[in-house]
């Protein structure tokens, strides 16, 4: 069975990848409510 | 989109979905995909499942985020880091429909599974069945085969007694009746081995009915009518008979 690391390799998502997620965490929280209700007006 | 309303007519359903969704695209940024993040992920998609929604929307909705997520990666991320900030995005939410389409198609194949498991286990008992009406259509034969055997002798025993036209008469009739018989019960053999179904035994059944009737009819002095009838309806079937022995490939009765 396929685990998630597994997973994770076959997309080469890497360390760096992560981290770069992490520091984009504060410029798409204040807008995360407006996506979501623009998500289900769609 | 029209195939997802049904979804979100409740107005308390509707909240929890979109605190669902907005705690989703949070934790896309929160850096912790470990194990227990890949089940969350598996739960999502089997919650998808379960109530029904199509893949389609799933992809849709992944497609919408990720459209959001690149203007706001657009309009506030410095130019010279988008590039890695769009393809860490991308990679996220590519894992993320990876994991969730993966609960679709394995919802596929279980009941892809179970239905074949299903199938084979109805046609398994058809063909016990179909088997088990053939043995009881063959022992019925051989009664009947029985029973015409001992019309014969009845009719003999008869002649002998006696009754020679009546006796003489049945017995035909008997040896007709044990004819047919032991025609069906070779077709049904035959049948049984692989053989095609000949229809033009069943018009032969009500032929040989017809001259059985036709015979005891001519000893008992019946009214010239109802013999004129017999007379009509054996030349009738004998005529469907010929036509369905010829086109099943038979144009004489098999020699014995």
């Amino acid at each position: 069975m396929i685990t998630f690391r597994d997973i994770k390799d076959h997309y080469r998502f890497s360390e760096p990848e992560v981290e770069t997620l992490r520091h984009l965490l504060p410029r798409v929280e204040p807008p995360v409510g407006q996506i979501t209700d623009d998500f289900y007006i769609f | 989109m029209p195939g997802t309303a049904r979804f979100l007519e409740d107005d308390v359903r509707l909240a929890r979905l979109r605190q669902s969704h907005h705690d989703w695209i949070l934790n896309l940024f929160k850096g912790t995909f470990d194990e227990s993040y890949h089940k969350r992920l598996q739960r999502i998609g089997h919650a998808h499942v379960r109530i029904g929604l199509a893949a389609h929307y799933v992809y849709a909705a992944m497609n919408f985020i990720r459209e959001r997520l690149r203007l706001i990666i657009d309009d506030e991320v410095d130019s010279e880091l988008q590039a890695n900030a769009l393809r860490a995005v991308n990679k996220i939410l590519d894992l993320n429909l990876d994991v969730i389409a993966r609960t679709y198609h394995e919802e596929e194949l279980r009941r892809v599974f179970l239905t074949s498991k299903l199938d084979d286990a109805v046609i398994r008992f058809a063909h016990r069945f179909t088997f088990g009406l053939n043995m009881t259509l063959v022992i019925g034969l051989l009664g009947l085969s029985l029973g015409a055997v001992v019309m014969i002798v009845i009719d003999v025993v008869s002649v002998f007694s006696g009754q020679f036209e009546k006796g003489l008469i049945g017995a035909l009739g008997s040896l007709l009746v044990l004819w047919l018989v032991i025609e069906l019960l070779e077709a049904e053999i035959d049948r049984l081995r692989g053989g095609a179904f000949k229809l033009h035994l069943f018009v032969g059944v009500g032929l040989v009915a017809l001259i059985r009737e036709e015979l005891i009819s001519s000893i008992s002095h019946k009214d010239i009518t109802v013999q004129a009838l017999y007379i009509g309806g054996i030349l009738v079937l004998g005529f469907i008979s010929w036509l369905l022995s010829r086109s099943e490939g038979k144009n004489k009765v098999r020699p014995r």
